[in-house]
């Protein structure tokens, strides 16, 4: 079984967010592994060693190096190479333009299984995985809570308000992993040494026309004013104003 | 909590390989999501979970610079940078690494035969025995060189009796490597649970190392095999050698317990606010953190340097004294300050801070900060000033 793990960079949860003339300022960004995709390289490594096969990584990135220690911790967990698209300009809220950037390169590949993060936690758009499916013309399953393959059958499970659906799809396939799906174990340091000599290609792709929405502009959240104590005789006294307050003041009642 | 930050004011993660990092970021994120939720709770209890040393096993840890009997063959400045992220969550942890690693796996490694080897290494680097080291005894802690335990050797066996006091592990431990006296001469033992004639009752009434087990060896006409002595080691020079690469785990652990009180403070500093605003606003704070981030900064470059020194065999045991000696004290004086600006709270387990400082208390006693002055007063003059 082929299977291509789609892994997103996305900046590191303890960046500063820092807004310039309604712009993000991504200068002093550091990236990870967005939290969704290790699912994905977990499952694909549990789908490898049940039924053999191999595991590819694919990124698509700007010329930035910094992320490749991560990326190779992805090998460190069992995949089996990484091939990192680098690309001018690269920007992670261009689903469209990246969805075909990326299928392009699947196209090659001859995968039967290609799985993702349900979403990226930079811009939360949970587009690129279901576009890439599009793209390929091959079914997909986003926000699987559970996936098995039997006797090459995949069953995904994915919550539904107030329900589970359980869906049956044999391959190719592209399946979007949900939060928790399963858990992501911690390498060995024999396996951290065996990353290194793991193929780790770059390629450099150019960048491609798309129709993806522009942002207009970005601001942070009004900072939180102060808060007030309500003085009073009595408990009563005192939620007597605040309803009082949240009357005519806040207008929320 | 917020997410723990670490400290590289000098930039000093550019000097190590990606190997290196990857290990410590492994062993950051296992802390994290394993060890950091429950570990106040195993220090009140005074427990340490038998699992923890299977998944260190598992992960590999235990005596992973050994490049034998599957043991990951990795740089002494790795096994620093695991003993840094281990000692920042609890010194317990660091501890039970190097007690399996420097001072169990390596005697045997070193020391020991073919048959030792082979019987107890594999196991014991996947964290399925456990291992523990009993020098010190009841009346010789400074001094071990005048220990009281004795073996004799009969005709099929070896028979010790002696105490050993405050022995990592020994309650859990599979096995015991006990430094006695035959003839006259120090020597290993390899002892077993179970073998007759040996009993390891655990210590209790600790306020420091609380999540970590401590126990006495008692050995009571315990009658041994003969092939349990280690065959390639007599003297001082075994246990001397062990401890040594035990102090090095130290001089990087201790400074994982001044990151995290210094985390702890920069973060209390900033939003506790008194006298109208924040705590870290006023000169006397800034002060302490300017203070911290300068002594952490000098032991990281220190703790490398010493690293790469005895990645290269260059290393002398004096190197890891005054290393010992300078990141011990330096964390334990930023421990102290670390509870001064938390206030009340710093002696609450909602932070970390009271634990490391009682922590650090032990950790300063594998060769006091005294003994470690006489070591390097002894190299400096040339004269030796311990007795
Ligand atoms: C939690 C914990 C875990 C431990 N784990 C182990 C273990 O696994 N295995 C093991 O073998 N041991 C272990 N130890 C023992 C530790 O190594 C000893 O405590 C240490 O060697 C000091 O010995 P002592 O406590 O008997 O102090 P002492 O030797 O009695 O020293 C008391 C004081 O006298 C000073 N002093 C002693 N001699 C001199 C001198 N010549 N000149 C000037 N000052 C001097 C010391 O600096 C110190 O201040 C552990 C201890 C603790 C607390």
């Amino acid at each position: 079984m082929n299977i291509v793990v789609l892994v997103k960079m996305v900046p590191d949860t303890e960046s500063r967010l820092e807004i310039v003339d309604g712009k993000v300022n991504e200068s002093g960004f550091k990236y990870m592994v967005n939290p969704y995709d290790e699912f994905a390289v977990e499952q694909a490594v549990q789908f490898k060693e049940a039924n053999g096969g191999k595991v590819t990584i694919l990124s698509l990135f700007s010329n930035d190096g910094s992320i490749d220690t991560d990326l190779r911790k992805m090998m460190a967990i069992g995949a089996d190479e990484a091939i990192v698209l680098r690309q001018d300009n690269y920007r992670g809220d261009k689903p469209s333009a990246n969805a075909t950037v990326l299928s392009n390169a699947i196209k090659e590949m001859e995968a039967d299984l290609i799985i993702g993060g349900v979403q990226g936690i930079d811009y939360y758009q949970s587009a690129t995985g279901p576009m890439i499916a599009h793209m390929l013309g091959i079914p997909h399953i986003s926000g699987v809570t559970n996936l098995e393959l039997n006797d090459g059958k995949f069953t995904a499970k994915r919550q539904v308000e107030g329900g589970l659906q359980i869906i049956e799809c044999s391959n190719p396939l592209l399946v979007t992993c949900q939060k928790d799906m399963t858990k992501v174990r911690f390498p060995a340091l024999k396996d951290i040494m065996m990353s290194k000599r793991k193929p780790f290609e770059s390629r450099t792709v150019e960048p491609v026309e798309s129709n993806d929405v522009e942002t207009a502009e970005c601001s942070l959240p009004p900072a939180r004013g102060g808060g007030m104590i309500i003085e009073g005789e009595s408990s009563e006294d005192k939620v007597d104003k605040l309803i009082e307050k949240l009357k005519t003041e806040a207008k929320v009642i | 909590m917020e997410k723990y930050e670490s400290v590289d004011f000098y930039n000093i993660d550019q000097h190590f390989t990606e190997e290196e990092i990857m290990v410590r970021d492994l062993v950051r994120s296992w802390v994290e999501e394993e060890i950091m939720p429950h570990i106040e709770d195993y220090n009140s209890k005074g427990i340490f979970p038998r699992e923890i040393i299977s998944e260190m096993g598992e992960m590999g840890l235990f005596g992973c610079y050994l490049d034998e009997h599957g043991c990951a063959g990795f740089s002494h400045t790795a096994y620093g940078l695991i003993c840094q992220e281990l000692e920042r969550a609890d010194s317990a942890l660091r501890s039970c690494l190097s007690i399996q690693g420097s001072l169990s796996m390596l005697p045997i490694s070193l020391f020991g035969d073919k048959n030792q080897k082979e019987k107890y290494l594999p196991k014991m680097r996947q964290g399925k025995l456990v291992g523990c080291f009993g020098l010190t005894e009841p009346d010789h802690g400074s001094d071990p060189t005048n220990m009281a335990t004795k073996a004799i050797e009969t005709e099929d066996s070896f028979v010790l009796n002696g105490t050993k006091m405050w022995i990592t592990n020994g309650t859990i431990a599979d096995l015991a490597i006990i430094w006695g006296k035959l003839e006259g001469k120090i020597r290993g033992f390899i002892i077993e649970k179970g073998d007759k004639g040996f009993s390891a009752p655990e210590m209790k009434g600790k306020h420091s190392f609380k999540a970590s087990i401590t126990s006495e060896l008692v050995l009571q006409d315990c009658k041994i095999p003969k092939d349990r002595i280690l065959p390639n080691v007599e003297g001082m020079r075994g246990p001397l050698t062990c401890l040594s690469q035990a102090r090095f785990g130290i001089v990087w652990g201790s400074l994982g317990a001044a990151m995290c009180c210094y985390d702890a403070s920069v973060k209390y500093a900033k939003s506790r606010i008194m006298f109208g605003k924040p705590i870290g606003s006023f000169q006397l704070v800034q002060n302490k953190l300017a203070w911290m981030l300068r002594e952490i900064t000098k032991g990281q470059l220190l703790a490398y340097h010493l690293g790469r020194a005895k990645d290269k065999g260059e290393e002398t045991s004096e190197m890891i004294t005054l290393g010992k000696m300078n990141n011990v004290d330096m964390a334990m004086q930023i421990a102290r300050m670390a509870r001064d600006i938390h206030g009340a709270n710093g002696i609450l387990n909602e932070y970390p801070v009271m634990r490391h400082m009682a922590n650090l208390e032990s950790v300063s006693l594998q060769g006091t900060y005294d003994i470690h002055n006489l070591i390097l007063g002894r190299w400096i003059t040339g004269i030796q000033a311990f007795k």
